[in-house]
């Protein structure tokens, strides 16, 4: 008996005919479960009833339509990568197992609209979840880029899950050195094999903007709960600030770089990078032992751990303008004296960090601390492992971190970004 | 009709709202009309792992339709927005179908799994609505004969269309997410009183439970029929039970009809439809039909003369199935067995006939507005009139108040479903089903019998009652008031007759029923419908009603002197006619004592009165 054959189940005086779906998991042996006809799924204790085979099953197959793309002219050439999260899909109705769609043929169809301001080639490079994405992958990813752009493409457009999304982008903004054209990173809060979907839209808008002049990497995602618009963040400058909703992703500290409608106009709403600087090559010197640590009160031993394991990098989300419970001053302190290099960012997410202000910050300053300004504390943990990967040098890598690279770090803090929970 | 011979068959599809949260949150299902909130959607056709997309939906997406959902802050929450991921089923909801299933001697599954069926005119923000098959093989009652269930779901409510402008439909989402109770029954039922009655019990199967919704639209029926040499054609959203029979009465009409229709077409060599529509537009250049300003287009129907004159139902021809199809773009359509009329003289309906080549026995079929729309909707025509020569089309219709029906869109095919991944099946615990069957509400047929051999009525009046829906108030009438029953029973009917009378929702009946049941004792039946009226227009209880219109139960005695006086008064007529004046003295006596006595009080103290004077 297997998965997809006809089977008929008999329950008591009752007797049901159906397709036998795939079992949950491994502890969910004591059902079975088959669609009816009707299209119903439905569970049967196995200990309750008798099973018997009336037709065997053809496997599941997702096979497509051949169809012929044309080449449009004048339109420029967009590749959309995939990394997973699937922002298009097709749906096996039978299972309802969704399947990533990235052939041209597919996206055309789905997001027709595609069609009259791209010319779309797709290609799937990775499948996992976004929260297990690794540097490795983000080396993947950066060379697949730079691959593309030297194909000639005009623009790329990469899909991915949204947990760490807005980590993939800072990390790629400092990786990606002299881009010409833009990297724009794209995702879906609800999954697109509803037909409320947010993925089609936000597809079609991230496709859009990389056929501008910016030469950043960009985030582009819902502005509200209305399909009508999406907004580009920055890269470096973005966080998912909401667990479901599909306005989740917000620029922090800077307004975002621009509105799209959907495949129709763009408005920009600030300045980004339309000069380049040098040659595109892909800059992927990367540090792996560099952590990021949130402070609670009370703290002990969280620092400890790292430093025993022998990590180069930590970055401390303390509390408040950059501080951290006494409790963990002396680890911290040892952790300066074994070279370990300490970055200081918040969990107010929002705002500068400030050591000068508090006894605490001042103490934790003077040991070597280095306070991040406005930076992230994702995007800081990723330049953490990109600047370790290129210096050694305590004053280098603080001169590093310090530095403008992609947009991250800025030295006046604007009076209009601040807009969470204004009633 | 015999419906045997016609090959009656009937199946039911019952929809009805539970009292309780919604089904995947814990909002409100009250409804809200205040809206301080709103977001707007595009629903987007979705693909099937061979790279289909149903064409229909592709369709609305091409055409920009854009929805607008609204609602009131702190009425809705994310999940309804499709803002964040389901919650748990609703454990109340799952109970209330467990109860019901168990009622119906359903085969209850062990697992329950929701699925997601595509819906994607809006109604439902996610482009889907939600759906679990929760027990299977179930059976109904009636003399009639017994019905196999073999569906019982549970399943999410829709968003209400406020209103449709432009490309953009308005909804309330107030409504979408209520839980649902689905019982569809097999397509067997043989004849209309079937139907009704199978209606009836699956209601109070439902009701029994006590955690039905009440109010109009909280109960909705789709009506399946078809005869022999017919087809399915689905009456859906029949609101009131009296109406199911009607229903399926008027639809054997019409199905008889429209079969007789094709055959004589048949008979007359209509196979193909003639597709030239013409411009008849100088025909009418100056016309007195107000309703012609602008094109006018027409085509000739070959071989329909008289057909689209032709009742399929009462007040209803094939002409009118014809506009109805036409509707879609224009508000209506002139056809030749009803002209000339609006306006339009013999003299150009004679022109038109010139025009379009119509013959003898040809028919012919005018529309105004936009050459374009006018084009469209002749091309509904055309369907339709096509759809005759072979028979009935399979449709969904709309139910009108007179239990004919009206066409709202072609039967819809299966629809798409497949598993609703983000919520975990909900496995059903041997435990909690068997304590729940040993304690579940009474049937329909147990109530019955317990209303019968308790209070000492006749089964049909136990059967009153509960279709009525009233046995608390019956129960407290024998035991609380010691109301006789024939006194309960005209209080029931006037209380019916007043809420068809009056027309009112606002007619609150359990207010009425024991308000009157506490002050029942000293009204005279005749009164009863006087007092409930005024109750219902006033608001006011019974004591006040009766103290304030004045009626009080005249004393025997004084029932007596009036009598008396009656009888003095006519004393030639009784010397007369003897035994024979009872009749007349009897309405004098009545008529005196209008409203303030029932008529066999009058009776037997006239009785006893007249024994006197011998
Ligand atoms: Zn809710």
């Amino acid at each position: 008996m297997q998965v997809g054959d006809l089977i008929r189940v008999k329950k008591g005086q009752n007797t049901y005919e159906g397709i036998l779906m795939p079992f949950e998991n491994e502890l969910d042996d004591k059902f079975i479960t088959i669609k009816l006809e009707n299209g119903y799924n439905v569970g049967f204790k196995l200990e309750a009833v008798s099973v018997k085979v009336v037709r065997k099953g053809k496997p599941f197959s997702a096979t497509m339509p051949k169809v012929d793309i044309l080449h449009k002219k004048g339109l420029p050439d967009i590749a959309i990568i995939g990394t997973g999260g699937t922002v298009a899909s097709k749906i096996d109705y039978m299972t309802g197992a969704v399947y990533p769609a990235f052939s041209p043929a597919e996206l055309l169809q789905l997001v027709p609209e595609l069609g009259d301001i791209a010319n779309i080639s797709g290609k799937e490079i990775l499948s996992i979840a976004s929260e297990d994405i690794r540097i490795s992958d983000w080396k993947n990813i950066g060379a697949s880029i730079i691959d593309q752009f030297n194909e000639g493409c005009k623009g790329v457009v990469v899909t991915h899950g949204t947990d760490t999304l807005h980590f993939t982008s800072a990390m790629l903004s400092f990786m990606l050195r002299g881009l010409q054209n833009p990297v724009v990173m794209v995702g879906a809060q609800r999954s697109s094999d509803r037909p409320s979907s947010d993925a089609a839209f936000n597809l079609v808008s991230s496709v859009n903007f990389s056929r501008t002049d910016c030469k950043e990497v960009a985030v582009c995602m819902h502005s509200s709960l209305n399909d009508d618009h999406c907004l580009i963040h920055r890269g470096t400058r973005v966080r998912k600030l909401h667990t479901s909703r599909r306005d989740a992703f917000v620029s922090v500290n800077c307004p975002p770089i621009a509105k799209v409608m959907g495949a129709k106009n763009i408005e920009f709403i600030s300045s980004y990078k339309n000069n380049a600087e040098g040659d595109l090559y892909l800059d992927d010197a990367i540090e792996e032992k560099v952590a990021l640590i949130k402070t609670y009160p009370g703290a002990r031993d969280i620092v400890a751990a790292y430093v025993d394991k022998g990590y180069k990098g930590i970055i401390l989300e303390g509390t408040g303008l950059g501080h951290v419970p006494m409790t963990l001053y002396d680890e911290i302190c040892r952790g300066i004296e074994e070279e370990v290099v300490f970055g200081m960012t918040s969990q107010c997410i929002n705002g500068r960090v400030n050591m000068n202000v508090y006894r605490g910050g001042r103490m934790l300053k003077e040991a070597g601390v280095i306070p991040l300004e406005d930076m992230l504390p994702e995007t800081a943990w990723c330049k953490m492992c990109w600047v370790l990967g290129h210096h050694s040098d305590y004053s280098e890598i603080k001169e590093a971190m310090l530095a403008d690279v992609a947009g991250e770090i800025r030295p006046t803090s604007r009076i209009d970004t601040y807009d969470i929970g204004r009633w | 009709m015999d419906y045997d011979k016609l090959g009656l068959k009937v199946g039911l599809e019952i929809h009805a709202q539970l009292d309780t949260k919604k089904l995947f949150c814990s909002c409100a299902t009250e409804l809200l009309d205040d809206q301080d909130f709103s977001f707007m959607r595009r629903l987007r056709p979705t693909m099937s792992e061979l790279g289909e997309i149903d064409p229909a939906a592709k369709d609305e997406f091409k055409k920009g339709m854009e929805n607008l959902y609204k609602t009131s802050i702190g009425h809705s929450c994310l999940v309804y927005a499709d803002e964040e991921p389901p919650h748990d089923p609703n454990s109340e909801a799952v109970t209330i179908l467990l109860q019901i299933a168990s009622m119906l001697k359903a085969d209850i599954v062990d697992k329950i799994h929701f699925m997601r069926k595509v819906v994607i005119d809006g109604s439902n923000v996610g482009g889907f609505q939600r759906t679990a098959l929760v027990a299977l093989n179930g059976k109904a009652f009636s003399e009639y004969g017994n019905v196999l269930i073999p569906v019982i779901c549970l399943e999410e409510d829709a968003a209400r269309l406020i209103e449709t402008s432009g490309k953009t439909k308005i909804w309330n989402i107030d409504r979408l997410g209520t839980p649902l109770v689905e019982i569809a029954t097999d397509p067997s039922m043989h004849h209309p009183r079937q139907a009704r009655d199978i209606a009836l019990y699956l209601g109070q199967v439902m009701k029994a439970t006590g955690r039905l919704k009440r109010g109009i639209g909280t109960i909705r029926q789709d009506v399946n029929v078809s005869i022999i040499g017919g087809a399915r054609v689905e009456i859906k959203g029949v609101q009131e039970l009296n109406l199911i029979e009607e229903c399926v009465i008027n639809e054997c009409v019409r199905q008889v009809n429209l079969l007789e229709i094709q055959k004589e077409l048949k008979r007359r060599g209509v196979a193909t439809i003639n597709e030239n529509t013409h411009d008849v537009s100088s025909v009418f250049e100056g016309t007195a039909c107000k309703i012609i300003n602008g094109p006018v287009l027409g085509i000739r129907l070959t071989g329909f003369s008289g057909f689209l004159g032709t009742e399929v139902q009462k007040g209803r021809r094939l002409g009118t199935e014809m506009a109805d199809y036409a509707k879609k773009y224009v508000r209506g359509i002139f056809h030749s067995d009803e002209l000339p009329s609006y306006g339009i003289t013999p003299e150009e309906v004679g022109l038109v006939k010139e025009a379009l080549a119509v013959g003898d026995g040809d028919a012919f079929v005018l529309v105004t507005g936009s050459k374009s729309i006018c084009r469209l909707a002749l091309k509904e025509v055309i369907h339709r009139a096509h759809l005759a020569t072979e028979g009935i089309p399979n449709e969904t219709r709309r139910p009108l108040p007179d239990g004919n029906s009206q066409y709202m869109r072609p039967l819809p095919g299966r629809s798409r479903m497949y598993p609703e991944t983000d919520i975990y099946p909900v496995v059903v615990s041997d435990a909690e089903l068997k304590l729940l069957q040993e304690n579940l509400p009474q049937l329909p047929e147990e109530k019955i019998k317990r209303l019968y051999s308790n209070y000492g009525i006749t089964p049909e009046n136990a059967r009153k009652i509960l279709e009525w829906g009233v046995e608390d108030a019956f129960v407290a009438s024998q035991e609380r008031y010691n109301m006789a029953f024939g006194k309960f029973l005209r209080l029931m009917e006037t209380l019916v007759m007043l809420s068809r009378d009056m027309k009112s929702a606002a007619v609150d009946r359990d207010f009425l029923l024991y308000s009157f049941m506490e002050a029942h004792e000293p009204l005279p039946l005749e009164s009863y419908e006087e007092v409930l009226r005024h109750m219902a227009e006033h608001s006011t209880g019974a004591r006040e009603t009766i103290s304030s219109i004045g009626i009080s139960r005249a004393s025997d005695d004084d029932i007596r002197k009036i009598i008396r006086s009656v009888i003095k008064e006519n004393s030639a007529m009784l010397e007369g006619r003897g035994k024979q004046a009872f009749k007349p003295l009897m309405g004098m006596a009545m008529a005196k004592l209008k409203g303030k006595c029932d008529g066999k009080t009058i009776s037997a103290l006239l009785k006893e009165e007249l024994e006197k004077e011998h």
